[in-house]
């Protein structure tokens, strides 16, 4: 029984361990730049993180791949409302997802 | 055969009524806790239903809690709890009942994110008020989703301060609990997912002279379902494996543990967000 717990845990740590810590990107100095020469005084690593603790409270946290910047700016207007997010924050985490989406090529290596 | 039909009507019904999901703070499992906590100013409503079924006699208890939660922002949320705990069973050939009545507060803290972090951390707490017991919980809630797949772990502690009586005399005494639940599930759509659960579940009560330790272990399949604005999860888990000892040793060499565990327990989770 409490092999089968123990095999459980291992489970988890080592599913984190393998997928590499995070599925959603962390941005670099260069993401950093281009974010601001777009959204004055946003800066993504905060983005990110007012988007995990704003977003993953109600549904899994989606790759900002999985969308192009359209669909993120509607899809992201229908959830801000819901999530009580106040305009800065909002403004933040529809930067980084804009900023990662599927048709933002300009960062892309 | 019969549950082709089924799954291909749930997956229909699935796309049709769902854009994507649950605004609520949705769980995919019933007894395993995830990290997630409710955004600022969110609020939810739950209601839970735990059947228990039979011991080594006739026996039936049903749990029913109804909890407001609301999300305090900074990670942190809270949610008061009415519970109803009701038992039927068995004693000098007859059915006898009992009811208790009472109320629970809870906090839970995020530490990591499940997505964003290497592994989704929580800090829980939990205390519990009825009449003839006073009851303190903590958990450490881990999880990690990747992809499709969502595993869940938590180490629970509890401790009770549970009043009876002796030789006519109000006595209280103390009971100790030690959890360890875990769960892994796949998202077959967004809203829809299927996995699996398992408990240990091990009790040390008041009034066994020399202590006496009773450890069962539940396990069985869970599924879960988020609509627009309301979301609920169902598991059923058979006791597979039991054991009882005393200070001085293991007592019966049953397969099951049957004095203080059920061989059955069912939880249905029902949530709306307002």
């Amino acid at each position: 029984m409490k092999n089968f717990a123990k095999l459980l845990l291992s489970l988890l740590l080592g599913s984190a361990l393998y997928s590499c810590a995070s599925s959603i990107p962390t941005a670099d100095s260069i993401h950093e730049q281009w974010a601001q020469k777009r959204w004055r005084d946003i800066h993504l690593s905060e983005a990110r993180k007012i988007y995990a603790d704003n977003c993953s409270g109600c549904h899994s946290l989606h790759s900002p791949m999985e969308h192009t910047q359209k669909e993120w700016s509607i899809l992201f207007a229908e959830m801000a409302g819901k999530a009580h997010m106040n305009t800065r924050d909002s403004i933040s985490v529809i930067a980084y997802l804009e900023s990662f989406s599927k048709d933002n090529t300009t960062l892309r290596d | 055969m019969k549950t082709i039909p089924l799954i291909i009507a749930i997956l229909v019904l699935d796309i049709a009524l769902s854009p994507d999901s649950s605004f609520a703070n949705r769980r995919h499992f019933t007894y395993v806790y995830e990290s997630a906590v409710l955004p600022k100013g969110s609020h939810e409503l739950e209601i839970w239903n735990t059947l228990r079924v039979n011991r080594k006699d006739f026996y039936r208890g049903l749990d029913s809690r109804a909890e407001f939660e609301f999300g305090l922002g900074g990670n942190l949320q809270t949610s008061l709890y009415l519970n109803l705990s009701s038992e039927a069973f068995i004693e000098n050939g007859e059915i006898s009942s009992d009811q208790t009545l009472g109320f629970s507060n809870e906090w839970k803290y995020k530490v990591l994110d499940a997505t964003a972090d290497v592994v989704g951390l929580a800090l829980y707490g939990e205390g519990s008020f009825a009449t003839q017991e006073i009851e303190l919980e903590g958990k450490i809630i881990l999880d990690k989703q990747i992809d499709q797949l969502l595993i869940a772990f938590n180490a629970v502690g509890e401790h009770s301060y549970v009043t009876g009586t002796s030789a006519g005399q109000a006595s209280t005494q103390t009971e100790e609990i030690m959890e360890l639940d875990g769960g892994a599930t796949y998202f077959i759509t967004q809203n829809f997912t299927a996995g699996i659960e398992v408990r240990e579940h091990i009790k040390r009560p008041p009034g066994f002279e020399g202590g006496g330790t009773f450890g069962a272990f539940f396990a069985g399949p869970s599924l879960s379902y988020a609509g627009p604005n309301w979301w609920s999860a169902i598991s059923i888990m058979p006791q597979v494996a039991g054991n009882a000892k005393s200070g001085s040793g293991t007592i019966g060499t049953d397969k099951l543990e049957l004095t203080q565990h059920e061989k059955l327990e069912a939880r249905l989770l029902l949530a709306f967000e307002f």
